[in-house]
């Protein structure tokens, strides 16, 4: 064996030393978790962006508020001095993993549940000291889950007058870019289907874009045709989360049938919440939207 | 690819197999004697099904006619399951259960190659360390029965009555959580499901949404 080959080999073993029983085990934390800023100080009586980012390696996945089959939804809390208000997470659109007849919903790669600061408007202190508590459930396919933690401590600056942006600035315009928005102009509807029920979402025809560097008034004309997609209850039990979502588009109006499970644990939704995500076929920024689906007739 | 196929194939599989089941649900009925259906589904019978356990001895469900069935999947590295084991949560429901007449069942679908999948050898290692009682721990490293019972995470419960019918599907409890902590606040379903059949009433829960790591089956 070529002397970096064992090198490598040595590397791979102390990484997932041999388990007792069964499949190897990750060593040390899975994700690497860090507390961010949007910008290096805050207003009083004005808002900040902070945020819990966690990077996970290849083939990893963390869950959305809502995990699907299995998993734990990842937890944030923020704890901040009496008069600041903290938001609950904007969570960016999900993806769907999908193993066999099961799916999560969740991130890879890294995602960032950023929270908004609201600083009380006779806040005296010079600065704001916050604790960040995340808890997250951490997943591979083969080497299973793992719960991780991690606690937080940081202090902003308050100060009138505009702030620059920190270094972690970019993380929060993506996940701004792709946390689903209101669906103006546009309407949604349940619609009965042999198989459980049709979405049908009538789009206006234009939607604003998200892109980040694009200017937020700016809307443009997009072609449904070209997006592949999935929609995201906000609650379990009302569909089956690995079933595929046969898409009909007829031009301005999206149908996607929502498979219900064999054995619902919920009796049918009056109406049904969740985002649909519109995910470009070709490289491209994602289209996300926020419903709230009316019930058939 | 060749995974990506695979994915694909299972899942529309499994989407097939609902649309069978719905079928055979209803010409059940005008039957006489009703066979089980392929899927289960609370309030008809249970699948049957055979399995080999750790000892290398055949179970088949229909053996335990008579007697209420628990059947427990189960990953012993998964934190959900080790929740219940670690608290002893697990191990004081067989135990109590088995002095009432319960069979219980534990039930392994983990492929080879992935968390949870073990020799017969570790199985009752593990089943000995922990000081669990099982009646019997079954193997089912092929996912046919777990996928049969539609069996989404570890720990998923089911409860079977004397009758053979389903009665319970869901969550061990209603604390979605790996914390050990939350075992002595939690309402156990399936603590409610053995009582309620074994004083001969309904099951007031019949289903929940299971918590837990998703069942590895193979791909």
């Amino acid at each position: 064996m070529e002397p970096l080959a064992t090198s490598l080999l040595l590397l791979t073993l102390a990484a997932f030393p041999a388990p007792q029983f069964g499949a190897p085990q990750p060593q040390g934390p899975v994700a690497t978790a860090s507390a961010v800023v949007e910008h290096v100080s805050a207003a009083p009586g004005g808002t900040i962006e902070v945020g819990l980012r966690l990077e996970l390696p290849e083939h990893w996945h963390v869950y959305w508020s809502n995990p699907g089959d299995s998993g734990l939804p990842t937890s944030v809390h923020w704890t901040a001095p009496e008069g600041f208000r903290v938001s609950a997470p904007h969570w960016p659109a999900p993806q769907r993993f999908v193993t066999g007849p099961l799916a999560s919903y969740g991130y890879a790669k890294e995602v960032l549940l950023a929270s908004t600061i609201t600083v009380p408007e006779d806040w005296k202190g010079g600065s704001v000291k916050l604790e960040l508590r995340g808890d997250w459930l951490v997943c591979h396919d083969d080497l299973g889950c793992f719960p991780e933690s991690k606690t937080f401590e940081l202090e902003v600056p308050i100060a009138a007058g505009p702030a620059k942006p920190t270094a972690a600035a970019p993380y929060f315009a993506a996940a701004r870019g792709a946390t689903p928005r209101a669906l103006e102009g546009g309407e949604a509807r349940l619609v009965k289907h042999p198989e459980g029920m049709a979405l049908r979402v009538r789009f206006p025809d234009a939607v604003q874009q998200p892109v980040p560097e694009t200017p937020p008034e700016r809307r443009s004309d997009f072609d449904l045709a070209a997006y592949e997609p999935l929609f995201f209850p906000f609650e379990s039990g009302h569909l089956e989360p690995s079933a595929p979502q046969r898409a009909t588009v007829d031009g301005r109006t999206l149908e996607l049938v929502l498979v219900a499970p064999l054995d619902p644990r919920r009796t049918e939704p009056g109406t049904l919440a969740g985002v649909l995500v519109l995910r470009p076929r070709t490289p491209g920024p994602l289209l996300s939207f926020e419903l709230l689906a009316e019930p058939p007739h | 690819m060749h995974l990506m196929r695979t994915l694909i194939g299972m899942t529309a599989a499994f989407a097939l197999a609902a649309c069978q089941t719905h079928e055979s649900t209803t010409t059940e009925a005008s039957a006489g004697a009703p066979a089980a259906p392929e899927f289960a589904t609370v309030g008809q019978l249970a699948p049957d099904f055979t399995l080999a356990d750790a000892n290398g001895k055949s179970h088949d469900l229909s053996d335990f006619r008579g007697k209420p069935v628990v059947l427990e999947w189960h990953n012993h590295d998964c934190p959900f399951v080790v929740k219940h084991y670690a608290s002893g949560n697990m191990q004081k429901l067989q135990k109590e259960y088995a002095a009432k007449g319960v069979v219980w069942l534990t039930v392994n679908s983990s492929a080879p190659g992935k968390q949870g999948h073990v020799s017969p050898e570790d199985a009752l290692r593990l089943t000995a360390d922990r000081n669990a009682a099982p009646a019997a721990l079954l193997l089912d490293p092929s996912g046919e029965v777990g996928k049969r019972y539609r069996a989404k995470v570890t720990p998923h419960m089911f409860v079977i009555d004397g009758s053979g019918n389903l009665v319970y599907d869901g969550a061990i409890d209603d604390k979605r959580s790996t914390n050990q902590a939350d075992v002595a606040t939690a309402k156990n379903y399936v603590r409610e499901a053995l009582d309620a059949v074994l004083a001969g009433k309904e099951v007031a829960t019949p289903r929940s949404e299971p918590y837990g790591c998703s069942v590895k089956y193979p791909n």
